[in-house]
């Protein structure tokens, strides 16, 4: 294992006893001495639809279903005539059509989906977004390394309660750094008053003589976590999450919704350095049958997922970027009105992948079209071995848990889709 | 409120840390070697990586960073540099001339930086040069043209530019294979086969709201009658019960009032979804026809 884990096994030791509970910002990283590290790899944007959503009312469609196909970009390739934009964006676009996760249940699903491993009592894994922070941030950015968006909810607040973005082991440095409302962005970065420095002078003559007494790796990690959000204060890179500060006319190819908002947040972020944005948008768990909604949601995801890749590929961020939508699984054939983990779509884009392609196959015919895969069935180790690959992490590496307990980045047994992956 | 004001106290203990962005980059003193280079690259608010996991090809991030012209020397001091990103710093023509002695580098990122065209000539050593970024800066058509010696070069990023579509065109001549983004063409065809799409999809909704709409004209004033119609039937086949005879033809006669209250019941649901969905197709095609326009308009 690398060797910056023994120091932060140290913090988490601290966390566990409590003396870090005062952390008002906790994914700080203490001062490493950086010197030429692991890649930076790519950054991740992933829009969580909380909830599950409907395959075949998105990315999925049958003959004879209720959303009905439309050409895309790539010839071939059909998705629903609700997403006329996405579907122009197919050339950069994924489909996996054949997840098979296992798990119906909605906390339970989000978990595996998150980390790649089966909830179980008495012990947390890190989230994939702490992972990124973990192996792919820069050490002492003044910009956190995982950011997560509350994009809200529309028509019903459903589908569970959220899922919790855990750094586990990883040490609460790689805990992620929420942001409530995409246009409020980061609240509390400045500072009441223009007498910050003074104020500063005069806190330091009080703590100087401790710190100086008290040398401890508690306090300096303490201190280290509060360096690291004065340095945010003080940072140009900070801008990056005010999306007021974007052109009119880019905030309005977005759209107004506030997911569209909170795509544009996700770039901006995503410029400014951070490594993983999640976005989640919740109330997707369909009961009363998913057409109702999905024909109202269609808009404005149209609008904002399809500028997100757009507005990406303009910059040339697109290759270095990697864009996931998907939720904790899909939803019934036909009209969607239930949990389905046997046979579910998730959308990628961008990344440097082998893009313009459909991975997986699920069946057209039969008495419940949909309802089986009939090629290469991804599970959600695969899942996750594909993200962390596509992110550019080494994969085969362990973790070490409480207790001297190895645990795998990724489970071994996992297949990676390497055909994603130039 | 503790924890921020010792927080602050902690910070300034910290004197020794660099503070990025207030402007007061460290002066430029030159790196005897790579491991001092990289030292003052994090001194003024960078970073130097591994490209990739596989390699010894490093990147050099210095994104929104104090870096100045001469400072652009450190980078010459490292081995095997492959990708250099400058988003947002504050360099221009001078600083170019500095990079184009990096001789493997493959990315190039400068996006929103003082460069101009005169500076681009400075990279015409660059023979790996595979992707150059140059979104929002202040280039325009002639500044292409110090483009043409580099043979390796892949993706060519120009949005936010003065470049015209005539300036795109003339450089596709020599480098054929060059991908410009954006492609204005191409974004103008993917524009409009999604309005196609919207438009398509509409005109037939329409076609299917039209028909919800008569059934519910027709068949929702009749509820009430057709309600009534239905309890007067299964009033009969309790009769007919009662009476122990053949119940039969009482059941079936319910069987067809329920058919018939359901459908007219139903046709008020699926009337209000059909305005739902309407609507939504409506906003699509709304959405899609003003990117056309936009477009076409530029």
């Amino acid at each position: 294992m690398a060797m910056p884990l023994l120091h932060r096994r140290d913090l988490l030791r601290l966390s566990a006893a409590g003396l870090l509970s005062g952390v008002s910002v906790p994914w700080f990283e203490a001062l490493a001495h950086a010197s030429v590290g692991r890649p930076r790899g790519k950054a991740c944007i992933l829009l969580w639809m909380d909830g599950g959503p409907s395959q075949q009312h998105t990315f999925d469609p049958k003959p004879g279903g209720q959303f009905r196909a439309a050409p895309t970009a790539v010839p071939g390739i059909h998705i629903v005539e609700q997403l006329p934009q996405l579907g122009q964006c197919m050339r950069d676009m994924v489909l996996l059509r054949s997840m098979r996760t296992e798990i119906n249940d909605h906390y339970d699903a989000k978990y595996l989906l998150h980390t790649g491993y089966r909830r179980a009592p008495g012990f947390e894994h890190p989230a994939v977004g702490c992972i990124a922070s973990h192996q792919l941030a820069a050490p002492n950015s003044d910009m956190p390394a995982f950011v997560t968006i509350d994009a809200g909810y529309d028509l019903r607040l459903d589908g569970g309660r959220s899922y919790r973005n855990v750094p586990g082991y990883l040490g609460p440095q790689h805990t992620p750094l929420a942001v409530n409302d995409p246009a409020r962005g980061l609240e509390n970065l400045r500072a009441a008053g223009n007498d910050l420095a003074a104020r500063l002078e005069l806190l330091a003559a009080g703590e100087r003589g401790f710190s100086e007494e008290y040398a401890l790796p508690n306090v300096n990690a303490r201190q280290a976590a509060f360096d690291r959000a004065v340095r945010l204060m003080r940072s140009p890179r900070a801008r990056a999450f005010d999306v007021e500060a974007e052109p009119a006319r880019m905030r309005e190819a977005y759209g107004n919704h506030r997911f569209g908002q909170s795509c544009l947040l996700a770039r901006r972020l995503v410029e400014a350095g951070v490594s993983f944005v999640e976005v989640f948008h919740r109330g997707w768990d369909d009961h009363d049958g998913a057409a109702r909604n999905m024909a109202q949601r269609a808009p404005w995801l149209d609008r904002a997922m399809a500028t997100l890749i757009r507005d990406l590929k303009d910059r040339g961020m697109l290759d270095d970027t990697l864009i996931i939508w998907m939720g904790e699984f899909g939803r019934t054939p036909g009209n969607g009105d239930g949990h389905f983990c046997n046979a579910w779509s998730t959308m990628w884009a961008g990344g440097g992948m082998r893009t313009g392609q459909v991975i997986g196959r699920t069946s057209e015919t039969g008495r419940n079209p949909g309802g089986t895969i009939e090629e290469r069935p991804i599970s959600a180790v695969d899942y996750m071995a594909t993200l962390c690959l596509a992110l550019g992490m080494n994969i085969r590496q362990d973790f070490q848990a409480p207790g001297q307990r190895p645990v795998p980045m990724v489970d071994h047994a996992a297949q990676p889709l390497r055909e994603l992956l130039s | 409120m503790i924890s921020v004001r010792c927080s602050l106290a902690c910070w300034l203990l910290l004197v020794t840390i660099p503070v990025v962005g207030l402007g007061q980059a460290p002066p430029y003193k030159p790196a005897a070697d790579a491991a001092e280079a990289i030292k003052r690259i994090e001194e003024i608010g960078g970073s130097v990586r591994k490209a990739a996991l596989e390699g010894d090809a490093l990147e050099v991030d210095l994104r929104s960073s104090a870096a100045t012209d001469e400072q652009l020397q450190y980078l010459l001091a490292l081995k095997n540099v492959a990708v250099v990103r400058l988003r947002e710093c504050r360099i221009g023509d001078a600083g170019l001339v500095h990079l184009g002695k990096i001789a493997g580098l493959k990315k190039l990122h400068l996006e929103k930086t003082q460069i101009t065209d005169a500076g681009l000539k400075h990279l015409a050593g660059l023979k790996e040069l595979e992707v150059l970024n140059l979104f929002g800066c202040g280039i325009s058509d002639p500044g292409l043209n110090s483009l043409q010696p580099l043979p390796n070069l892949k993706s060519l990023f120009i949005t936010e530019t003065k470049v015209t579509e005539a300036g795109i065109a003339a450089l596709r001549k020599t480098m054929p294979k060059l991908v410009v983004v954006p492609d204005r063409a191409m974004e103008r065809g993917q524009a409009e086969a999604a309005w196609d799409t919207a438009k398509k999809a509409l005109a037939e909704m329409e076609v299917r709201f039209q028909a919800a709409k008569k059934d519910a004209e027709v068949l929702v004033p009749k509820v009430a009658e057709l309600k009534k119609k239905m309890d007067e039937a299964a009033k009969k086949l309790n009769e007919a019960k009662g009476k122990g005879g053949d119940v039969s033809e009482a059941q079936a006669a319910l069987k067809v009032a329920q058919q018939q209250h359901s459908q007219a019941a139903n046709a008020a649901k699926n009337f209000e979804l059909a305005q739902k969905h309407l609507a939504a197709y409506r906003q699509l095609e709304a959405d899609t026809r003003s990117r056309v326009e936009a477009l076409r308009a530029k």
